[in-house]
Formats: C-alpha cells, sequence, structure tokens
C-alpha cells in the first residue's frame, strides 16, 4: 500500500513538471520569436530596407505572439484556478480543456489527434483537480503509446445523473490502451482515482472511464 | 579566409514563424538559408543537398532532433550541426556533443552569436576536410575517415 501511495505522490510530481516543462518551452518559443520578428525590424531599418509591407507582417507577427502568450497566460490562471480549489470541488471540462490547451504542441509532436466532445451542463466535480488533470494525462500518454499508427483518441466528459464520467477511447486503432505498460501503473491510476473519490473503469474495446462523483 | 565560399545553412524547427524570421534575419548576413520544418524533412533534404551547417531544433513532429544530429552523422558526417532548442535538457546537450553536435545553443540565441558559431562550424568543416584530403592523398585513409566522423 505504502508503495503506491509514494508512486502515486511521484505520479503527480511529475506531470507537474511535465506540464510547467511544456507551457516553459511554449512560452519561451513565443518570446524567441517575438525577439528575432523585433531583431528582423531593426536589421531591415539598418540596411535600409524597412518597407511598409516587410514592416506590417512584422507587426502582425509580433500581434499573433501576443495573442498566443497572452493565450497560454488566460490557460495558465485557469489551471492555477482549478489546482486551488482544494475542497471546493473544480470544473472537469475547464480543467480538461486547460490540460488540453497546455499539451496541444506534445500532441501535434507525436501527431496524436485528439477529439473532444465535453458537455456544457456539467456539475462541479468533488475531488481534487491536481489529482484528476495527473490521470487524465497519464491516461492521455498511455493512450498516445498504445495507439497503432494513425490512432486518435477520442475524449468525452458527461453528467450521467448523479455524477460525471470522463471517458478516453482509441479512434482508427484496436490496440488496448497501454497493452505494454505494467501492472504497476494502472495501480497507481487506480490509487489517483481512488484519492479522488472516484472510480476508474477499464471497459472494453480500448475505453476507460474516470467516474467522478459531483459536489451536491 | 574561405575566398567568396557562401555558407550554406539549414534551419530545422518546426516553428514557422520563429524559423522564418531567423532565416531572413541570417540572409541579411550573407548567408544562404533554406527552412524544414522536421526533421524527417531534414534527413530528405540532405539526401539531396549538402548544407555546411545544419541548426537543428529538438522537440519536433516526428523524429527528435537529437535521433536527426544521430542519423546526419552517420550518413554525412561532414555536416556541422549546431543545436538551437528553448528546452534543452543538461542530458540533451550530452548526448549531442558525444554525438559530434558542433554546439549547442538556447533559443533566444543573441544573432550574432549564432552567426559567429556558424561561421567557427563551417571553419572547422573546412579545416577538417583539408586535412582528411592531405591524409587521403598520403594514402592513410583510415585516417582520412576518422578525420571526417571526428573520431579520435
Amino acid at each position: 500500500m505504502h508503495h503506491t501511495d509514494d508512486a502515486a505522490e511521484r505520479a503527480v510530481r511529475s506531470f507537474a513538471a511535465a506540464l510547467i516543462g511544456e507551457i516553459a518551452h511554449e512560452l519561451n518559443n513565443r518570446l524567441a520569436t517575438m525577439r528575432e520578428t523585433v531583431g528582423l525590424l531593426e536589421d531591415l531599418a539598418r540596411a535600409g530596407k524597412a518597407g511598409a509591407a516587410g514592416t506590417a507582417r512584422a507587426h502582425a507577427s509580433l500581434d499573433a505572439q501576443v495573442g498566443r502568450s497572452l493565450n497560454i497566460v488566460r490557460t495558465l490562471g485557469g489551471l492555477g484556478g482549478a489546482l486551488g480549489s482544494t475542497g471546493r470541488g473544480f470544473d472537469a471540462g475547464a480543467a480538461i480543456g486547460d490540460l488540453l490547451a497546455m499539451t496541444e504542441r506534445w500532441a501535434r509532436r507525436t501527431s496524436l489527434a485528439i477529439e473532444r466532445d465535453i458537455a456544457a451542463d456539467l456539475p462541479r466535480a468533488a475531488g481534487d483537480a491536481a489529482l484528476f488533470l495527473c490521470l487524465v494525462h497519464r491516461l492521455i500518454h498511455r493512450f498516445a503509446e498504445g495507439r497503432q499508427p494513425g490512432g486518435g483518441l477520442a475524449l468525452r466528459a458527461a453528467h450521467d445523473g448523479t455524477g460525471i464520467r470522463v471517458s478516453l477511447a482509441l479512434k482508427g486503432s484496436r490496440a488496448a490502451p497501454g497493452a505494454a505498460t505494467d501492472a504497476n501503473e494502472h495501480e497507481i491510476d487506480r490509487e489517483l482515482a481512488r484519492r479522488l473519490g472516484g472510480e476508474l473503469e477499464f471497459g472494453g474495446g480500448g475505453v476507460l472511464t474516470i467516474k467522478l462523483a459531483a459536489l451536491p | 579566409m574561405f575566398g567568396k565560399k557562401e555558407i550554406k545553412v539549414l534551419l530545422v524547427d518546426d516553428e514557422v514563424e520563429f524559423v522564418s524570421t531567423l532565416a531572413e534575419r541570417l540572409r541579411l548576413r550573407d548567408l544562404k538559408v533554406d527552412t524544414v520544418f522536421d526533421g524527417t524533412q531534414a534527413l530528405a533534404y540532405i539526401g539531396r543537398l549538402e548544407p555546411d551547417v545544419i541548426v537543428l531544433d529538438l522537440k519536433m513532429p516526428g523524429l527528435h532532433g537529437i535521433e536527426v544530429l544521430r542519423e546526419i552523422k552517420k550518413t554525412r558526417p561532414k555536416i556541422q550541426v549546431i543545436i538551437l532548442t528553448g528546452h534543452g535538457t543538461d542530458q540533451d546537450e550530452a548526448e549531442a556533443r558525444k554525438l559530434g553536435g558542433f554546439d549547442f545553443l538556447r533559443k533566444p540565441a543573441e544573432i550574432d552569436l549564432l552567426v559567429r558559431k556558424i561561421k567557427e562550424a563551417f571553419a572547422e568543416k573546412v579545416e577538417r576536410v583539408m586535412s582528411a584530403i592531405a591524409f587521403a592523398e598520403g594514402g592513410d585513409l583510415e585516417d582520412a575517415r576518422k578525420i571526417l566522423k571526428k573520431e579520435e
């Protein structure tokens, strides 16, 4: 039991590190692009080549990079709010949306298409958002590793009357998610779900469902 | 020192806006620059053309930059590779240097520093090729091969 407890804590820390790494990478890319664009404007001015078209293009690029940076900051704010809401439950749909936004580049790098269907009327979920996000993050990575080439992932969240069901299913691939993953990893997933006050269901056809309790 | 030889640079990065802007800045500094957006495209490019220096990102769709570097050094060891990454770890840096990467820079790098590194990489390549030719002309093909592959 202690072994699984420690492993679950390590999993949460490792998730936090991965997420921070992704955010740092993404923001750094935006800033690096802005820096090059400002540098290009200086270069063109110095070379006497600062035509109206080039300048307008550079300004449009800067504007786009600033917009993307602001989106990252807003998403980060959303995740921070969810992670800090211990005891008050969390909005599972918004948390999934923010998590997917933060892992978008990773999904693109690994060519994983994620189709999402998040119900708009979800009640507030009970439990700790950090555990939930860590669990979803782990499962998405598990699907990415277990799929056949070209396989995608469908992520759905719905209200089932008493609680919230978040399901992950393979698309275009019949490989079982995490077929190569050892039993310890599954145990850690179950432990995270248990700490959330929920349950993890390994269904047939490569479908995993996280069952969360809703706040009254 | 190199007459009018134009240094040919290939930039490999999936950040299209970043790489296009950087390419334009390098061209303003008289370098001949092409761009590709992932490792597979980079390997296809060097199958057709031989740049003097490749400036290579690490985190890209498909092949990781370290794998691309490994393949370049296996198939076209004369090409110099500078890693330019926003998120490289110390372990990545050690691995890149072990594989024969010329240098390891972090984004954003000062343009003057990058240009200097590109020129140094090119100079080292020329020096190595000249030495290899001298060894080959003396009949020592094994040493010539080792020089090109940067082996001890």
